[in-house]
């Protein structure tokens, strides 16, 4: 919480939250962050292969009822866009999927199954509100994928310790 | 021992056959249980099967067979059931299926574990064959380990 804390007053001091959320892997995206266009928006790229979220867009300056701007994540081939509508849960939610992605050896693949399109810089609406709750929705599964897996982890350790245990027990040649 | 004693006294004024209430020579009540516990812990969900065709026989079935790579066929057999069955095929009095126990065969049927009593042979076999040695077994816990507190890390992040 304190780390969500910390990104939620860089969100909120500075116009530009990608840029300066540079702390902990979010730093590699800034590392790669692609040229600006001329539309305000930025590019960070990751390959498909590092990471689950291969592209995040920002857009900086669109002047309308989001003057944050808007948020377009793409998940390898399947497409995630979120718009910025609520500034703290956003940055935490990204937080957590690319720490999540990044340092997860095994669950690089999986994506966020969620489709949201809207017009660039179009203001807050009830269509937004919609989107961000199927973006929550489809969050749920991931966190508790994820804390199955480390139960399910934790579990074959155990198991495999126990197994050691009951090799103990010789077998010799004449039982066989 | 005060209450230990009154509590066997209250099994034995209760039931007029004590050994065959705690379960002593009824392998159903004492030793698979047992059994199918620590195979539990392991990882190896096991159920007994009753033989139809030979009283005094069970098998031990491990379910999900094939996701485990165990393909063998676990017997168990009481003395007296071994006995009777090695009278009437004729079978010589030295081979394994006259002495009771646990019996474990492989799919082509060679013997992988001649009869014992000692659940923890079987306990034993199944774990190697579904593992792997010693080695292998900690080399698999030391990857384990390395994915899990890659997890925790993040865990303590969020």
């Amino acid at each position: 919480m304190i780390r969500a804390k910390y990104i939620y007053e860089k969100f909120t001091q500075d116009g530009d939250p990608i840029k300066n959320m540079g702390i902990g892997t979010i730093h590699e995206l800034q590392k790669r962050l692609g040229s600006d266009y001329a539309d305000g928006s930025r590019l960070a790229s990751l390959s498909p292969n590092e990471l689950l979220i291969t592209s995040i867009y920002y857009q900086a300056d669109i002047k309308d009822e989001i003057d944050l701007g808007n948020y377009a994540i793409e998940a390898g081939a399947d497409q995630l866009w979120y718009d910025t509508d609520t500034r703290v849960a956003f940055p935490e939610i990204l937080y957590k999927i690319i720490k999540f992605s990044y340092r997860n050896g095994e669950k690089r693949t999986h994506y966020i199954p969620v489709w949201c399109s809207f017009p660039k810089g179009q203001g807050l609406g009830k269509e937004k509100i919609a989107y961000r709750d199927e973006f929550f929705e489809n969050f749920t599964p991931i966190v508790k994928n994820y804390i199955q897996d480390l139960n399910d982890k934790t579990n074959a350790i155990i198991k495999l310790k126990k197994a050691i245990k009951a090799l103990q027990t010789n077998i010799t040649d004449a039982e066989i | 021992m005060k209450l230990v004693k009154e509590h066997i006294n209250e099994k034995f004024a209760q039931d007029s056959d004590p050994i065959k209430d705690l379960g002593i020579g009824n392998p159903e009540k004492s030793i698979f249980p047992i059994l199918i516990k620590e195979l539990k812990n392991i990882g190896i969900h096991a159920e007994v099967q009753e033989d139809e065709s030979w009283d005094g026989f069970w098998w031990i079935i491990i379910e999900d067979v094939y996701d485990d790579n165990i393909c063998v066929d676990i017997q168990y057999a009481t003395d007296e059931a071994s006995k009777k069955y090695n009278e009437s095929e004729g079978i010589d009095s030295d081979d394994e299926i006259n002495k009771g126990g646990f019996v474990i065969h492989d799919e082509k049927g060679e013997t992988l574990l001649k009869p014992t009593y000692d659940y923890q042979k079987v306990v034993a076999l199944l774990a190697k064959i579904k593992y792997g040695d010693k080695k292998e077994i900690n080399f698999k816990i030391q990857n384990l380990q390395k994915q899990l507190d890659s997890l925790k890390s993040i865990r303590d992040l969020l």
